[in-house]
């Protein structure tokens, strides 16, 4: 009898722990407040569930894209390849695709700002032609007849699946990836060092590039135009497609340029390859003029330097960070049991 | 001892205040003073205006404050519907712009009710689609309006209660029609001026009686 009752309170103890920690946000010190309250406050089983969703590519009509097919962990949640997206049935997409990280510190998303909530923005993708092309029927009927979705949102909300609690546990999952441990970081907080190149280019960026590029998150958030000039076969105005305000046209939402090793091509429809081509935009060559409105003089010595610090924003713990990785467990067991 | 039954008294009154009561909500849809037809079309001059689809939201206020659960969603197919709600109450037509701007919400503004624009994140407040017959051509409209950013952030009010069962609420979507033909306006499916300026017609023709 009493062993029975200290089994079922080790039981309860590990249960509590499994489903009721909430998630350890260990946002950085050095990062300003975020923007999302949830971020101090999301259950780790909830950040789970998200992930599964995020992975599952029983969502698209086709059954072949997920989010992580365009959002993959190994290239910090971006596209790697092609400048434009690729959804379901080969479609191609108007935009290149946005790395996913630091979420939690931006207010509108998208290039041009169309969403300006995360929970809301899934809806896009999920319902896009060119992306996963499904319905919110087929998407709510796949939650509720799949019996892994039935017991995870049974333990995580204790209620019946629905499209606002899969929207609720994607953001989740999304708010969970924070990008703060790259060199950069870590000489900040004073357990690493800087190479004098790498110092030099910190000062020809902070005096060319922080005023839309600001540390920590190396982005404002806000819209700018940095000088691209149109391209005439996509016709993207950006921001003034959500206004409508002329001063707003080919004005776009300001990345940030953390793990850009891992997020090539660049720019809002992917039209550079590598940082080389960034600089030459941003800083025309020698003779060579652009038309661009936005030109930063930098010295070919000074670009190498600037792409030494650039260097340093990589964060590869957050590439390999095991819980953002595709969760074999779950969906390959899930795909067997629902094919039998 | 004295403290804890004032505790309980007060927990007792509060709960009691905020303890919703069952009303009944119905819709009635109308052109001028005739209830809408929706086999027959409605005769506007010259031309009979046929109805295909009015869907909208409404949601009540008790001593300003709303959350989801505060939310209906009525339409021609769907006019009656219950909802628990505390009184005294406002009512206020469409979806309140925090709740809107707070992300996405279970049970009436559930996205499944199609009544969510997906590709500039915002409720839609109302849809209101058919045609116009004016002798042998025929004009479609379709109004999708909402969204999020509404310019003015008005809430759009339509009356306040103290005590009642149910509830009736009338639509004339003559205004509407007429401030469509007059401007033109056949299609509106983005959030913007002229959005803006068709939520202030839909809102006057709607009361409650
Ligand atoms: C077919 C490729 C594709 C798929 C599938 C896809 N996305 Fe995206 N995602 C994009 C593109 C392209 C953009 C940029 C769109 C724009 O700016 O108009 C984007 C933007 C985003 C953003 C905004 C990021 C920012 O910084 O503004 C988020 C968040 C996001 N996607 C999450 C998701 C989620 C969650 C899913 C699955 C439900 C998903 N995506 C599926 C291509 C895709
Ligand atoms: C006036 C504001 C502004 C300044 C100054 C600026 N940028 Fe940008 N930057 C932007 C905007 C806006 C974009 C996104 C444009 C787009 O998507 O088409 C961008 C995009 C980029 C990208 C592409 C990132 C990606 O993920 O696609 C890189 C790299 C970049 N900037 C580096 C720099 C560097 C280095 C400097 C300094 C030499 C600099 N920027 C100065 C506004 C600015």
């Amino acid at each position: 009898m009493r062993s029975a009752l200290t089994l079922s309170f080790l039981l309860l103890v590990i249960w509590s722990f499994k489903y009721t920690d909430t998630y350890k946000s260990n946002f950085p010190q050095h990062f300003p407040n975020p923007k999302s309250e949830r971020i101090t406050n999301l259950d780790s089983l909830e950040v789970e569930l998200g992930r599964i969703l995020f992975f599952d590519a029983q969502f698209s009509a086709d059954q072949l894209v997920s989010c992580a097919s365009c959002h993959s962990p190994y290239h910090s949640f971006a596209h790697v390849d092609h400048r434009l997206s690729h959804g379901a049935f080969d479609s191609i997409g108007r935009r290149n695709v946005p790395a996913l990280f630091n979420l939690a510190w931006q207010e509108v998303f998208m290039h041009d700002g169309a969403a300006h909530n995360l929970q809301a923005q899934s809806l896009a993708p999920l319902t896009s032609i060119t992306e996963m092309a499904a319905t919110l029927d087929q998407v709510q009927g796949i939650l509720k007849t799949d019996l892994l979705y039935r017991d995870l949102f049974q333990k995580v909300f204790g209620t019946e699946p629905s499209i606002p609690r899969a929207l609720e546990a994607l953001e989740a999952f999304q708010l969970s990836l924070i990008s703060a441990e790259s060199k950069y970081d870590k000489m900040l907080i004073g357990i690493e060092t800087f190479s004098d190149q790498e110092l030099h280019g910190l000062e020809v960026f902070s005096e060319n590039c922080a005023s839309c590029h600001p540390p920590p998150l190396f982005s404002t958030y806000g819209f700018a135009s940095n000088g691209l000039p149109i391209d005439s076969n996509i016709f993207d105005l950006g921001r003034y497609e959500q206004t409508g305000n002329n001063s707003d046209s080919m004005q776009f939402k300001v990345p940030s340029l953390r793990n850009l090793k891992y997020t090539n091509p660049y720019m809002h429809d992917g039209r550079f390859n590598n940082l080389r081509q960034v600089l030459n935009h941003y800083s025309p060559r020698n003779g060579i003029m652009d038309k661009s409105p936005l030109v930063i003089p930098i010295s070919e010595d000074d670009k190498s330097d600037l792409i030494a610090f650039l260097k340093t924003l990589n964060d590869s713990n957050f590439i390999f960070n095991p819980s953002h990785q595709f969760p074999k467990w779950t969906l390959t067991i899930n795909t067997i049991q629902n094919e039998n | 001892m004295f403290h804890f039954a004032l505790k309980v008294l007060a927990f007792i009154l509060i709960s009691t205040r905020l303890i919703g009561q069952e009303i009944d909500y119905q819709l009635r849809a109308s052109f001028h003073d005739q209830t809408i037809d929706t086999v027959h079309g409605n005769p506007f001059g010259e031309s009979i205006i046929f109805v295909n689809e009015l869907k909208f939201y409404i949601y009540t206020t008790h001593n300003g404050q709303t959350n989801p659960d505060c939310a209906l969603l009525l339409s021609l197919k769907n006019p009656k519907q219950t909802m628990s709600t505390v009184r005294p109450f406002q009512i206020f037509f469409g979806v309140d712009s925090l709740l809107n701007y707070k992300g996405i919400h279970e049970g009436a503004l559930d996205p499944i009710n199609n009544m969510y624009w997906t590709w500039q994140t915002g409720y839609i407040h109302c849809k209101l689609e058919g045609y116009i017959l004016n002798h042998t051509t025929k004009q479609n409209f379709e109004y999708h309006i909402g969204g999020f950013p509404l310019k003015d952030k008005r809430p759009l009010w339509i009356g306040q209660k103290s005590d009642c069962k149910s509830l009736e609420l009338n639509f004339d979507l003559h205004p509407a029609i007429e401030w469509a033909l007059e401007n033109k306006v056949f299609n509106i499916m983005s959030p913007g001026k002229i959005s803006d300026e068709m939520v202030r017609v839909l809102e006057k023709g709607i009361k409650i009686i």
